[in-house]
Formats: C-alpha cells, sequence, structure tokens
C-alpha cells in the first residue's frame, strides 16, 4: 500500500482558472496525467497542500498541424502524440520519443506537458521515505549531502525526458503563461532555456507559471529521429538517450541538430558534433569521428542502472545508428 | 468528500471518494471489486489495469475524482454470466495464468490491442503488453494467447 498524502484537490474549468489557483497557493502543485508526480507523491518526496487538476482545460487539449508548424496543448496524451500521423510524418523524432516514454498504457495517461516538466531522477531521490530514511537523506529532498557525489555541492539528479530532446533538436519553443494578479501573462521561449544543469533547481518556471504548450517550426525536409537506451525494453526512464534533426541539400547536413537526455541534469546540445556534421557529407569516418565527440562536456556520475563510462559509451552507440540511419 | 458519477462495468454508480484517493482504492475498497489487483501501488507492473473508456490505464495513478463521466472496465466486467471474454477464454486455452496476479491487467491490455487491431502480430502484442508485468510465465504463453483470441476476433468479442 502505498496510499497518497492528504491534499486539497481542486478542478479548475479554464486556464485562467488554474493559474488564480497555482498564483494564489503557493503550496499547490499543478497536476496533470499523475504518472509522475502521484507516484513522487506516495513515496512522500512530495506534499503538496493542494493539486491543481489540469484535466478539465480545453485550453491545453489543442493539437494543431500545419503547413507553418505545429502547436500542441500541454495536456496532449503521449499516445495521441505518438499516435498522430502528421506528427509521425513530419516529426519523427517527436513521434519516436512519445512511443518509448514509460509503457503504452502510461503513454495513455501521461501528458506532453508533462514529460517536458518531469522531475529529474536519480537512484537516491526515487525511493520509499522508508528506504531514503534507511539509507540517509539527500541533498534533492530532507538530506545536506548528495548520496551519489558526496563531495559536490549540488544535485546530479538525472534529466530523464524523452520528449524533450526531440522537441529541442526539432527547434521547439515553449509558451508560458501565469497570473499577475490581474490578467493572464503568455511569454513564449526557446525551449531549451527551460532547463538549468541543477537537479534540484531544474526548470526555469516562475512560481504559478505553468506550460501551455509547445510550438514548432515548420519541419520542411527535416529527417528527425530519437533513440533511448534504458535496462529493459519498456518502462524504465532513459540511461542514455539522443535526439537528431537535420536537412540534407546536395548531399550535405545542413541546419543539424543533436541533443543528448540522461546525461546530465539537464538537456545538453551536442554542440561539437553539431559543428562537425554541419555542411558536411555524410560517410562512415566523419560519423565515427562525430560519435567521439559525443556526450563531451558531460560527466554523469553513479546515480542510475549502469555506469557512467557505460552510458556514454551507449550515448555514442546510439548517435552513430541514429546519423546513420537519417543519412542513408 | 467528491461525488463521483461514472460507469463501471456498464453500471451507472455515484460514490464519494476522498480527494487523495485513487480509483484502484475506490474499485476495491468501496465497490468490493477486488479482481483489479494492487501490486508495486507506483506505476511499474500494471497489475491495477482498467479500461477507462475502452484505454488501459493504471487506477493506481489515477485519482477516484478524474473518473468523473468516465466508462470503466474491470476484469469483471468482462464475462457474460457464465461465458468467458474470448481473451479470458483463450488465457484459460493457452495455460497462461500461473498465479494469476497480472492475469487482469493482461487481460485487459489484451483486449484493449484486439478491440483496436483484430489482428496483431506478436511484436505488436509484445509491444501492447509491455507495461503488464508478469513474475511467473515467461510471456511466451501470455503472447500465445492473445493470438488465439484474436482468431476469434471480431465475430466473439
Amino acid at each position: 500500500m502505498m496510499p497518497l498524502p492528504r491534499f486539497k484537490l481542486e478542478r479548475p474549468q479554464s486556464l485562467t482558472e488554474a493559474l488564480q489557483l497555482l498564483g494564489e497557493f503557493p503550496d499547490a502543485l499543478p497536476l496533470a496525467g499523475g504518472t509522475d508526480l502521484l507516484v513522487s507523491m506516495k513515496q512522500g518526496l512530495y506534499t503538496p497542500g493542494r493539486l491543481v487538476d489540469l484535466k478539465g482545460l480545453k485550453e491545453l487539449a489543442t493539437l494543431e498541424i500545419n503547413p507553418e508548424g505545429a502547436f500542441l496543448g500541454a495536456g496532449v496524451k503521449l499516445s495521441t502524440i505518438r499516435d498522430n500521423c502528421l506528427i509521425r510524418e513530419r516529426y519523427p523524432a517527436l513521434s519516436e520519443a512519445a512511443g518509448v516514454v514509460a509503457s503504452p498504457n502510461i503513454q495513455n495517461m501521461g501528458t506532453l506537458g508533462g514529460n517536458v516538466c518531469l522531475d529529474t531522477r536519480c537512484w537516491y531521490f526515487n525511493q520509499s521515505e522508508f528506504w531514503r530514511n534507511s539509507k540517509g537523506y539527500c541533498l534533492k529532498k530532507d538530506g545536506d549531502i548528495c548520496r551519489a557525489a558526496p563531495s559536490a555541492k549540488r544535485c546530479f539528479a538525472v534529466f530523464s525526458s524523452d520528449t524533450v530532446p526531440a522537441l529541442i533538436a526539432l527547434g521547439a519553443r515553449a509558451e508560458l503563461a501565469w497570473w499577475d494578479g490581474e490578467s493572464t501573462i503568455h511569454r513564449e521561449i526557446p525551449l531549451e532555456e527551460l532547463y538549468r544543469e541543477d537537479g534540484i533547481h531544474r526548470i526555469a518556471l516562475k512560481r504559478g507559471e505553468l506550460l501551455v504548450g509547445v510550438r514548432l517550426p515548420a519541419a520542411h525536409g527535416i529527417r528527425s529521429g530519437y533513440l533511448k537506451y534504458r535496462k529493459r525494453g519498456a518502462i524504465d526512464y532513459p540511461l542514455a538517450s539522443v535526439a537528431v534533426a537535420m536537412r540534407m541539400k546536395d548531399g550535405t547536413m545542413r541546419d543539424v541538430r543533436v541533443v543528448l537526455g540522461a546525461l546530465a541534469s539537464s538537456p545538453v546540445t551536442a554542440s561539437e558534433a553539431m559543428e562537425l556534421l554541419e555542411g558536411a557529407q555524410p560517410s562512415p569516418e566523419l560519423l565515427a569521428r562525430v560519435t567521439e565527440l559525443i556526450g563531451k562536456r558531460t560527466s554523469p556520475v553513479k546515480n542510475q542502472a549502469g555506469s557512467p563510462a557505460h552510458r556514454k559509451q551507449m550515448a555514442r552507440v546510439y548517435a552513430q545508428r541514429l546519423l546513420t540511419r537519417l543519412t542513408a | 468528500m467528491i461525488i463521483v458519477q461514472m460507469t463501471v462495468n456498464g453500471n451507472p454508480i455515484e460514490v464519494g471518494v476522498g480527494d487523495e484517493e485513487t480509483l484502484l482504492e475506490t474499485l476495491r475498497q468501496r465497490l468490493g471489486l477486488t479482481g483489479t489487483k494492487q501490486g508495486c501501488d507506483l506505476g511499474d507492473c500494471g497489475s491495477c489495469t482498467v479500461l477507462l473508456d475502452g484505454k488501459p490505464v493504471l487506477s493506481c495513478l489515477t485519482l477516484a475524482a478524474d473518473a468523473q463521466g468516465h466508462e470503466i472496465v474491470t476484469i469483471e466486467g468482462l464475462a457474460q454470466g457464465e461465458d468467458l471474454h474470448p481473451v479470458q477464454r483463450a488465457f484459460h486455452e493457452a495455460g497462461a495464468v500461473q498465479c494469476g496476479f497480472c492475469t487482469p491487467g493482461m487481460v485487459l491490455t489484451a483486449k484493449a490491442l484486439l478491440d483496436t487491431n483484430p489482428n496483431p502480430d506478436r511484436e505488436t502484442i509484445k509491444g501492447a503488453l509491455s507495461g503488464n508485468l508478469c513474475r511467473c510465465t515467461g510471456y511466451v504463453k501470455i503472447v500465445n494467447a492473445v493470438e488465439i483470441a484474436a482468431k476469434v476476433y471480431p465475430e466473439g468479442a
């Protein structure tokens, strides 16, 4: 039995009402699919006084795909993203990523917004109260030491979203909204700016601010894909992942974007690899050289299954496979 | 207390639930439908799977309040009197049940698959069932069972 801690459930019927509740109550957290937050709450990691249930909000359910781009509401289910034939055709990286989040049944519940705002994860954090009490608490919750890297001053919990590397590679922007006391204020930022390299202060949302949706640019000629390494073929979070988007013009690679997941506390843009690929003709030799640069500047610690070196190596293997597939 | 109106196995019901109550707790403790199993209670194992508007979801991570207005099917809702549902019959025939704890979730996930895709290949079946863990069978007979059930779909459904 893992009962939920007590909270008051708020069920707003409009985005404005939801933002007002989130602005008014500092102890409130937004609830979308619940497949991440409710698990953490059962483990005693979060004990919000209120949950603001976003399921009733039509504003978050928008799914618009046209020749100029796409707007995907934060409340759209991952299984809808996975199965949408236009997304599969134009933004395959996103479709592939949504299809490997947890398991198909969880994809029926989890939302795009929930995966974009997914909490960072660590062996020493995502455990029951009993486990954490026995082992000793960690920096991210109730403790004053990082159990994975005891000499470090910061939290190394791992960025574990599947859809975000794909979305960043595809050039996504995040639409955010909050209530300033009188009206709803919207802002739009490049999605990568939403994340911080810090397992605790992982997301750059203001208090009471909510992700409304994600905007994608037109997909003219874009080839993209996403590969995820994990222990089992389903259910697990990524141990390493890679998303690539690019165009091919006159036999050369253009607008190349390579984004890595699960190797740091935020998504990592593989800029050295991207520079080498940009404008070049794909060849096995080039891809092998590029692969060596994958994961440079990332230093994962031992806080997930598999050693950090193994996770980085698998990111290289998967990057090579994906680049080979996309340039074929 | 929140009053929730939903349809459970075809019967419209109205039940009072707590804010922090999961659909799994409501089904098992308030409605006595203990066919839905409580396994890990954390969204890993799939044994609490029920159908919400025909789609398999995990009742341990669904707030009971969010079932408002929805149609829920549990394992108790599949058989028609003494007549087992084709998927149940196939699990029996194939010997796909050992301890039986994962079976309700497996059967419901398989039913949802066959309802949308009556002719799945083995890989599709494995993919659809990948969120339902079984610690006994090694899965081979479970996949066999879904193949057997597929032969009588949709006529037998």
